[in-house]
């Protein structure tokens, strides 16, 4: 994934005021994507207890970027091609690099565009990639890691809420929303120095359609044509007018990669070899042993990447992987869910180590299986929402490390409603509506976790105890990875955890996992509501942008209501860096942002 | 019968027992719930591709088919591909071996630079200050847990002192040795008090013996008594103890591999077994079990030189 040769994406430093952070990291996510207003912003702001200083600064780091981004933005939006609307379906004048700006006294804690280029850095993860193919692959292990070789015509801003220009400067939208014209830069280069050209953008889209084997061909089922009029334009029509296609178009199974690579070296091979026109290429990979990452000498950006290398291990023992980085082995730990939570106060006190939280599209709940009884009674599921005490299990259990989720939308996701009352811990609430349901006196309920997950299992536990009140007995039973999603899969549950993040900053593809039956059943819960199904459905052919506004909070409202999920909390992405290493972002889509990375010799 | 004779029969003997393995380890992997097409797509697959993976990987066909399959790669000398790696199993598993193969042989070394001259000295010096400080310290590295020690290893000579890398495996031989250094010290923290415990006691139990006298009175050096008859004599019960830890240590380091980072084959057998990849865990396991039988053969014929008394029938 690229990153716009701006201003430094500062992420935040773990402090004591760690919890207050991340409410002001929250507050700032809210009033770049328009949730708040100015005033809005200082009043939760100083109710929180931020003094004005702290608030003034957090703001200026909110708006401060809006002048940088005004070139590139405009740019999208001048052009226009017979007749066709120059508005793009998803608008790109929000802040491009509203990055989650901010730290406990919001001075930003690197600013990259003075940082040193060359040197290498090592970075640690738990679990290595399993396939590099941006139209194979499955999981956040190879998207995070592959987004940084491989470019989209447009990309995800550092938002993560609006789109900006990447290897397209700019495209404009046929006023029917069927005609897509994308403009494609000049003069950019693949890693072995050949020249990117429409052709390759064909031939990497068409791929991205038609490969059997994808799990995401549904991104561009609504595509009827590609074609390549002259050297610099690409035009794509849709089948039908289709909302979230920009939004589509610029998911990582949609990466530009070289034609000649690929059709040299077999398309199956493109599971371990790589050749894109990002900032870095894959050299080597020792498959569950480590990956290493070389600079691209013809990157389209000027100045960027910095580093040389980086260098990539896999240290599957999170005790290994703080030893390492206290060890001064390696430079920092980057995986998800790498850093034990109850080791991040540690890791922010040692020396030379940085934590940092990024804002996330992380959102963890409880899917119950509605199928059977009694958890196929709204009373029960309700009630099992409001004896949940969110706030309880954030404090114990994630050390202040998260939001409370009040949706099966990620906070301050496009079109998340803020304004959602979700479930608040509420037990006389609980115990009137089980009293009300088909289970006045309660039930034994099975609780699937993942054996060997310390999370889950305190997670669990608390909901034992919680549940308690309303009678509810929660039987937990730990099983193997293999034999969890195998049940899961085949609808063998009453109640587990599950998490998801967004691959796009449209919420159709949450809505269609959590809402449309097709694809996972919504998440093997066997929920189903007609209103909702025809809402989602709506959702995706209505172009104006507050009617779909409109349209995504009434099926938030209808998703709550029924209450298929329990909604817990967003957890945001934490990674620790050695402070020598200055300039590494983690985008709210996930991917993990080395362009401007840079390290202090 | 020739040794040479005996070690024939002793391969052979082992294709037998190399198949049974395959048809238990082979059964075991596939009668598990969950399969490698539910680990590779996670939550969110569907049946559509669940049902393509199956197909892709051959495992909709009936098990006796695979079976077959897979032994008629075995004897074209074929371990598959890797079905998470999508790369030959050869080129994972033979690099992987390599790490633990070298970390059981410095653990080796290790051990029986410890446990050789303690377990003289406590013998020699039976009942002394050292015998006693041995035994006793020894004992709590003993029952401390592997993970434990490692840790504990870790914090003193890498964070602490900074002398040894923290965990890893390096990039080149001399680097490779290096990082192991604390790993098979962990392990021979845990291994080395068995040792001196055995050859202490079997030394005591040789010095009583009756040609020791002889060899007393008839004026030989104290010198030449211990090293040609004592401890010729007290090693055999040791060597079979360090056989039978050796044949253990073989994929039975997981727990320092993990907490070292090491790549080794150990790990990479668990990982597969929660990826259900089924020809990785399928040939680990072979190469775990051909190992240990080699192990085993190799104490046996050890025995023979160390006591030329002992003959092969």
């Amino acid at each position: 994934m690229s990153q716009p040769a701006r201003a430094a994406p500062a992420p935040m430093k773990v402090s004591e005021e760690m919890g207050f952070d991340a409410q002001l990291q929250l507050l700032q996510h809210h009033f770049m994507a328009g949730h708040l207003n100015r005033r809005d912003f200082i009043k939760r702001a100083s109710v929180m207890g931020f003094s004005m200083a702290t608030i003034s600064a957090a703001l200026a780091a909110c708006g401060g970027s809006s002048d940088k981004t005004a070139t590139s933005a405009s740019s999208g939006s001048t052009s226009s091609s017979g007749g066709a609307s120059t508005t793009p379906t998803t608008s790109i004048t929000v802040n491009q690099n509203a990055s989650p700006v901010a730290s406990g006294g919001a001075t930003p804690t690197s600013s990259t565009s003075s940082g040193p280029s060359g040197g290498s850095v090592i970075l640690a993860r738990g679990t290595d990639s399993d396939n590099l193919d941006p139209v194979t692959n499955d999981g956040n292990v190879n998207i995070w890691l592959f987004m940084n070789i491989y470019d989209q015509l447009i990309t995800v801003a550092n938002d993560g809420l609006s789109l900006t220009p990447d290897i397209a400067e700019k495209w404009d939208t046929s006023t029917d929303g069927k005609t897509f014209t994308f403009h494609i830069r000049s003069g950019v280069k693949f890693f072995d120095g050949s020249d990117m050209t429409v052709d390759d953008i064909k031939w990497s889209l068409e791929r991205a359609q038609k490969t059997e084997s994808s799990p995401w061909l549904f991104t561009l089922e609504q595509v009827d044509t590609i074609d390549s009029p002259d050297d610099s334009t690409v035009v794509i029509t849709l089948k039908e007018a289709w909302a979230p296609f920009l939004a589509d178009i610029s998911m990582f199974n949609s990466s530009i990669i070289s034609k000649a690579f690929g059709t040299k070296i077999g398309e199956d091979k493109l599971v371990d070899q790589t050749m894109g026109t990002g900032p870095f290429q894959l050299k080597e990979w020792k498959k569950a042993q480590s990956m290493t990452l070389v600079k691209n000498p013809n990157y389209w950006k000027p100045g960027l990447p910095k580093l040389d290398q980086i260098t990539i291990p896999v240290v599957t023992d999170s005790n290994s992987r703080i030893l390492q980085l206290k060890g001064g082995q390696v430079d920092g730990i980057i995986g998800q869910n790498d850093i034990p939570l109850s080791a991040v106060t540690d890791l922010g006190n040692t020396p030379n180590t940085k934590v940092y939280k990024f804002t996330s599209t992380y959102n963890n709940f409880i899917v119950l299986n509605t199928r059977n009884a009694p958890l196929n009674d709204v009373k029960v599921r309700q009630a099992l929402n409001y004896a949940t005490d969110k706030n309880e299990i954030i404090k114990s259990l994630l050390f202040g490390n998260a939001e409370v989720s009040n949706s099966f939308m990620p906070n301050g996701a496009l079109f998340w409603n803020p304004d959602q009352k979700g479930y608040p811990f509420d037990v006389d609430q609980a115990k009137k509506l089980i009293g009300e349901s088909q289970s006045p006196n309660g039930f034994k309920l099975e609780f699937q976790v993942l054996s060997g997950n310390q999370l889950q299992l305190q997670t669990a536990t608390a909901l034992k105890d919680m549940w308690q009140a309303i009678n509810v007995e929660l039987d937990i039973l730990q099983l193997e990875q293999g034999v969890m999603t195998d049940n899961y899969r085949n609808n063998k549950f009453q109640a587990r955890l599950t998490g998801w993040t967004n691959d796009i900053n449209d919420p159709d593809e949450l809505v269609s996992y959590a809402i449309l039956p097709e694809s996972t059943q919504n998440y093997h819960t066997g929920w189903t509501n007609q209103k909702a199904i025809d809402l989602a459905n709506e959702g995706r052919t209505t172009l104006d942008e507050s009617k779909r506004k409109e349209i995504y909070y009434q099926i938030q409202q209808i998703h709550m209501d029924d209450a298929p999920f329990v909604y817990l909390y967003v957890l945001p992405y934490i990674d620790a860096l050695n402070t020598k290493v200055e300039g590494f972002f983690h985008h709210p889509m996930g991917q993990w942002v080395f362009a401007e990375m840079s390290v202090k010799s | 019968m020739s040794r040479g004779r005996y070690i024939l029969r002793r391969l052979v003997q082992m294709i037998p027992v190399l198949i049974g393995v395959t048809i238990i380890v082979f059964l075991m992997v596939h009668l598990i719930p969950g399969d490698p097409a539910s680990a590779m797509l996670g939550d969110q697959a569907t049946d559509v591709s669940v049902a393509r993976v199956h197909k892709e990987l051959g495992l909709d066909k009936p098990l006796y088919e695979q079976y077959f399959y897979f032994m008629r790669n075995l004897a074209e000398l074929k371990l598959g591909d890797s079905i998470k790696f999508r790369v030959p199993v050869s080129s994972i598993i033979f690099e992987r071996l390599q790490v633990s193969l070298l970390l059981v042989a410095i653990t080796i070394l290790l051990t029986i630079i410890i446990s050789m001259p303690l377990g003289i000295l406590a013998a020699i010096k039976k009942d002394s200050l050292l015998d006693n400080i041995v035994r006793s310290t020894l004992m709590v590295t003993m029952v401390m847990p592997s993970f434990w020690t490692g840790i504990i290893l870790i914090l003193l000579f890498s964070i602490h002192f900074r002398i040894l890398p923290v965990s890893g495996y390096g990039s080149n031989p001399v680097q490779h040795v290096v990082h192991l250094i604390l790993p098979a010290l962990t392990i021979s923290l845990g291994l080395a008090p068995i040792l001196i415990r055995s050859l202490r006691t079997s030394i005591l139990d040789t010095l009583r013996s009756d040609y020791i006298k002889t060899a007393r009175a008839k004026g030989l050096e104290e010198r030449s008594v211990m090293t040609i008859h004592v401890l010729r004599n007290a090693l055999i019960p040791t060597v079979t103890l360090l056989g039978i830890s050796v044949g253990f240590l073989m994929g039975g380091t997981v727990i320092i591999e993990k907490v070292f980072s090491l790549p080794g084959a150990g790990l990479l057998l668990i990982d597969s077994v929660s990826a259900r990849d089924y020809p990785v865990v399928q040939a680990a396991t072979l190469i775990f079990a051909l190992l240990v039988i080699l192990v085993n053969l190799a104490t046996d014929i050890i025995y023979s030189f160390i006591d030329p008394r002992v003959r092969y029938g």
